[in-house]
C-alpha cells in the first residue's frame, strides 16, 4: 500500500513553489524599476473624481517635469477616508498636497495642526469666502447643493418640492450624512439652527422614511431612474444625468437665509512636505485661471472662483455662477463641523 | 448560514451530474459549475447595482436576490468538496444493510453519521459559510446592510482600530468555529469512498435547472451586460487605455500572494510534518497566520496599516510588502482547507504505479494529472481570489501600484458607462490570459 504521504511529490511542489516566487520577486523588482514612483515624485493624496483630477494632474506633469504619485479616495468614503489617513499619518507624513473635494475634512486637518500655510499667485485670485486667512488652503472650482428633480413624477418648481417635502418621504433620497457634501449641508444648518433644532429635524424626516443612500451619485442615480422623484445631490452629478438624456431637472438649495451651498476643492500643503517647491507649484497650479477653466469645460462643470475669461465659460457654468454668488461662507463654521461630525458618527457608526 | 444549508444541498444534486458515466455530459457539468464561481464578484454587483437601486423601496427583495447569487455563486465550492469527500457508504450498501437488520430511520442517521457521511457535508457548510459570511464587494455594490460593509463604512468614517477589533469579534468567533469543524471533519481518519451513484431523474432535472440558474444569472447576464458597454466603448478604451498598470500590478500582489500562501500552506505543513524543533516552529508559524488571516481582510488590513506606522516599519509602508504579505494570511485559511481535500483525494498507489511505467507523452500527462495536478488548480484558485480582493487592495496599495480593483470599485460607483465596461472587461480578459499561459507550463510542476 502507498504511504499516506510521498514527501518527494511535495518536495518537488515546494521547489517549484519557491522558484515561483523567485521569479515574481524578480517580476516586483522590475515594475518598481519601471513605474514605481521615485522619492523624488510629488505625493497627492486627492479627493476629487479621478476622471477628471487625472487629466489636471497629469497636464501639471506635462508643464513642470514634476513627477505626480496619486492616491485616490474611494466613491463611497469621499473624501473622509483621506482625511482619516491623514490623520493617522501624522506623525510620519508622505502625503505633501492634499486635493479635497470639500471643505470640512480640510477645517478638520486645520484643527489637528497638519497644514502648512502657503500664500501664492494663485491664493491671491480666490475670493475671501472662499479661502483660508492664514494661507493654510484655498478653495477653487466649486459645486453647488441642489434639489435634483424627476420632471415625469414632478415638476420643478420650488412649490412642487416644498409640498413633496412637506409629507411622506418615501420618494426623496439623500446620501449618508456623514459623508461629502451632505455633511456639510448638515453642518451649516447646525450652525443655523444648532443642535436641538437639527436632530429633532433629522428624527421627523427619517420618521417620514427618508431614504439614505452611498453618495450622491447614487441619488442621482435613482432620481434619473424614476426610483425617487427627487433628492439632493451636486452639480456635478447632475449635469452627468442630464447629459445621458434623462428627465431631470434642478433647483439650488438655499438655507433659510437665502443663501445658496457653494462647495469649492479645497487644496492645501501638508506639513512635513519633503517637496515643498514643487508642493507650492501645484498648489499655485490648481489655483489658476487655467486649472478652473479646465473643471468647468469638464462634463462636471465645476463653477471657478477666481476671475476667469466670461467669454470662454460654458452656458450652464454661467448660470451656476449666478447662483454661487449668493453662496454662504464655509470659511467660519466655529466649533459646527466637530460637534456635527460627532453627532453623525455617533448616530452612523454605532 | 442559510446559503451554506442551501448551498451543500444544491451541491448534493450536482454531483449526482458529476457521476454521469459520460464524459461529455461531465465536462458541460464542470464547466456549467466552476463558471458562476470563477465569475468575479465585481462583475457581477456592478451588473445588478442598478437593478439593486431600483429595488430601494423593497429591500427585502435586495436582500432575497443577493442571497440567491450567494448561493449560485457558492454552490460550486460546496460541490467540489462534496465531489472529493464521497460518502463512505454507497446506496446499494444502505439497501443491503436494512435488508438485514430492521433499524428504524433514526438507526439508519446514526449508522451514516458513524460511517463518516456526514464529513463531506459539513466541510461544504462551513467553507461556504466562510465565502457568503464575509463577502463583502457585491453586497457593497448592490447596497446590501451586511457587517461588512457596515464595518468598511465605519473604518473609513474613522472608526479606532480597537473598537474596529472589538466589533470584529463576533464574526470572529462564528469564523473561528467554522474552521475548526472544517479542519475536525476533514481531519479525521482517511475512508475508502464508496462508489458514487447518478441519482434519481428527479435529482439530475434539479441538478441541471439550478447550474443553468446560477450560470445564467451569475456570469451570462453580467457578462453581457459589460460585454455590450465593451462594444460601444472599446473605441475609448483603445484611444485611452489607462488601466495597463493597475492590470499588471494586480497580477503581481496577486501572483506574490497566492505564492506565498501556496507556500506556507504546503511547505510548512511538510515542515509541521518533519522533526520535533522544525514541526513545532512550522505548527506555531501556520497557526499565527491562520489566525491572522481569519480576522478577515479587512480588520488585519486595519491592523496591518497601524503597524506600518511605527518607526521600525515605516519603510515597508511604501513597498508591495503589506499588502502581498497580508493578502497572503488572508488566503492561507482558505489554502489550508484546499490541502487537506487534495490529500484526501490523493491517488498515491496509483501515482506509484505510473512511476514504474516506461516514460512516454501519455505517461507523463497521467504523472502530471495524479500528482501535482490539483496542487496547481489550488494556487490558480487562489491566484484568481488574490486577483479580485479589494479590501486589503484599498487600504494597502503602495502609493503608485494602485490595484485595477480599486480602480474599478470606485468608478463603478459612477454607474455603468461603455468605456468602464470595456475596462472591466479587459480586466476580467488579464488573469484568463495568465492562466492560459501558466496552462503551458502544466509539464514543468509534475514530479521528474
Amino acid at each position: 500500500m502507498a504511504p499516506a504521504h510521498t514527501p518527494n511529490l511535495d518536495r518537488g511542489f515546494i521547489r517549484r513553489l519557491a522558484a515561483l516566487a523567485a521569479g515574481v520577486a524578480l517580476l516586483f523588482g522590475a515594475y518598481w524599476l519601471l513605474w514605481s514612483p521615485s522619492q523624488k515624485s510629488l505625493v497627492v493624496y486627492c479627493a476629487h473624481d479621478s476622471i477628471y483630477a487625472d487629466q489636471i494632474l497629469r497636464d501639471f506633469e506635462r508643464q513642470t517635469g514634476i513627477s505626480v504619485a496619486v492616491r485616490y479616495d474611494t466613491e463611497a468614503t469621499k473624501s473622509l477616508g483621506l482625511v482619516e489617513l491623514l490623520l493617522q499619518e501624522k506623525a510620519n507624513p508622505r502625503c505633501d498636497v492634499f486635493w479635497n473635494n470639500e471643505v470640512l475634512g480640510t477645517l478638520q486637518l486645520v484643527d489637528e495642526g497638519l497644514l502648512l500655510p502657503y500664500r501664492g499667485s494663485g491664493y491671491e485670485r480666490i475670493p475671501a469666502a472662499f479661502k483660508d486667512a492664514d494661507g493654510r488652503w484655498a478653495g477653487f472650482a466649486a459645486r453647488l447643493r441642489l434639489w435634483i428633480v424627476n420632471t415625469n413624477h414632478l415638476a420643478p418648481t420650488e412649490e412642487a418640492i416644498q409640498q413633496a417635502s412637506s409629507r411622506d418621504l418615501d420618494r426623496m433620497v439623500i446620501a449618508k450624512p456623514l459623508y461629502g457634501t451632505t455633511r456639510t449641508q448638515y453642518t451649516l444648518l447646525w450652525k443655523l439652527w444648532g443642535r436641538a433644532k437639527l436632530l429633532a429635524w433629522d428624527r421627523d424626516r427619517r420618521a417620514r422614511h427618508l431614504r439614505e443612500v452611498d453618495g450622491n451619485s447614487v441619488v442621482k442615480d435613482l432620481v434619473s431612474a424614476g426610483v425617487c422623484d427627487l433628492g439632493w445631490s451636486d452639480t456635478d452629478d447632475f449635469f452627468e444625468a442630464r447629459d445621458e438624456g434623462k428627465p431631470v431637472a434642478m433647483l439650488p438649495v438655499r438655507l433659510e437665509n437665502g443663501k445658496t451651498i457653494c462647495i469649492p476643492n479645497t487644496v492645501s500643503i501638508i506639513r512635513g512636505t519633503r517637496h515643498l517647491t514643487e508642493a507650492q507649484k501645484l498648489v499655485n497650479f490648481l489655483l489658476s485661471e487655467k486649472s478652473e477653466m479646465a473643471l468647468a469645460s469638464a462634463k462636471s462643470r465645476q463653477i471657478p472662483l477666481g476671475p476667469v475669461g466670461n467669454a470662454r465659460l460654458p452656458d450652464d457654468v454661467k448660470q451656476l455662477q449666478r447662483w454661487a454668488a449668493d453662496g454662504v461662507s464655509l470659511a467660519d463654521l466655529g466649533g459646527a463641523n466637530a460637534e456635527c461630525l460627532a453627532w453623525l458618527k455617533s448616530e452612523y457608526l454605532q | 448560514m442559510i446559503v451554506g444549508l442551501l448551498a451543500v444541498a444544491a451541491a448534493r444534486l450536482v454531483t449526482t451530474l458529476l457521476a454521469d458515466r459520460r464524459q461529455s455530459v461531465r465536462r458541460r457539468v464542470w464547466i456549467l459549475l466552476l463558471a458562476p464561481y470563477f465569475t468575479p464578484v465585481l462583475l457581477t454587483g456592478y451588473a445588478y447595482a442598478s437593478f439593486s437601486l431600483s429595488l430601494i423601496h423593497h429591500p427585502a427583495v435586495n436582500t432575497v436576490f443577493y442571497s440567491a447569487l450567494l448561493w449560485w455563486k457558492f454552490t460550486p465550492i460546496a460541490a467540489v468538496i462534496l465531489h472529493f469527500t464521497p460518502s463512505p457508504i454507497s446506496a446499494e450498501a444502505m439497501h443491503c444493510r436494512r435488508l438485514t437488520s430492521a433499524s428504524s430511520k433514526f438507526g439508519d442517521w446514526a449508522f451514516l453519521l458513524r460511517a463518516g457521511c456526514a464529513r463531506g457535508p459539513i466541510a461544504a457548510f462551513t467553507v461556504v459559510f466562510l465565502c457568503a459570511f464575509a463577502e463583502f464587494e457585491m453586497a457593497s455594490l448592490m447596497v446590501v446592510k451586511s457587517w461588512t460593509v457596515a464595518l468598511f463604512d465605519a473604518h473609513a468614517g474613522g472608526l479606532a482600530l480597537g473598537e474596529s477589533l472589538r466589533r470584529m469579534l463576533g464574526p470572529l468567533l462564528c469564523e473561528t468555529a467554522a474552521i475548526a469543524t472544517a479542519f475536525v471533519v476533514l481531519g479525521r481518519p482517511k475512508i475508502i469512498p464508496a462508489r458514487r451513484s447518478t441519482g434519481p431523474r428527479s435529482h439530475q432535472w434539479f441538478g441541471w435547472c439550478h447550474l443553468s440558474l446560477a450560470f445564467i444569472f451569475v456570469l451570462l447576464i453580467p457578462a453581457a451586460m459589460v460585454l455590450w458597454g465593451t462594444l460601444r466603448g472599446f473605441g475609448l478604451l483603445l484611444e485611452n487605455f489607462v488601466l495597463s498598470r493597475e492590470i499588471v500590478a494586480s497580477l503581481l500582489f496577486a501572483a506574490g500572494a497566492s505564492t506565498l500562501a501556496g507556500l506556507a500552506a504546503f511547505g510548512l505543513g511538510a515542515a509541521a510534518r518533519g522533526r520535533r524543533l522544525a514541526a513545532t516552529g512550522g505548527k506555531m508559524i501556520l497557526l499565527a497566520g491562520v489566525f491572522a488571516g481569519l480576522l478577515g481582510p479587512l480588520v488585519l488590513s486595519l491592523a496591518v496599516l497601524a503597524a506600518v506606522q511605527l518607526p521600525g516599519l515605516i519603510w515597508l509602508r511604501s513597498t508591495p510588502v503589506p499588502l502581498v504579505l497580508t493578502l497572503g494570511m488572508v488566503l492561507l485559511p482558505m489554502a489550508l482547507v484546499l490541502k487537506r481535500v487534495l490529500e484526501m483525494s490523493a491517488h498515491r498507489s496509483a501515482f506509484h504505479m505510473t512511476t514504474l511505467m516506461k516514460k512516454s507523452r501519455a505517461v507523463r500527462e497521467l504523472t502530471w494529472t495524479l500528482s501535482t495536478s490539483g496542487q496547481f488548480w489550488a494556487l490558480v484558485l487562489l491566484f484568481t481570489w488574490a486577483y479580485w480582493d479589494l479590501t486589503v487592495s484599498s487600504i494597502l496599495a503602495p502609493i503608485g501600484m494602485t490595484p485595477v480593483t480599486v480602480r474599478l470599485y470606485n468608478l463603478m460607483h459612477y454607474g455603468q458607462i461603455a468605456a468602464l465596461s470595456a475596462m472591466t472587461c479587459a480586466a476580467f480578459a488579464a488573469p484568463i490570459s495568465i492562466f492560459l499561459l501558466a496552462l503551458g507550463t502544466r509539464r514543468w510542476w509534475a514530479p521528474r
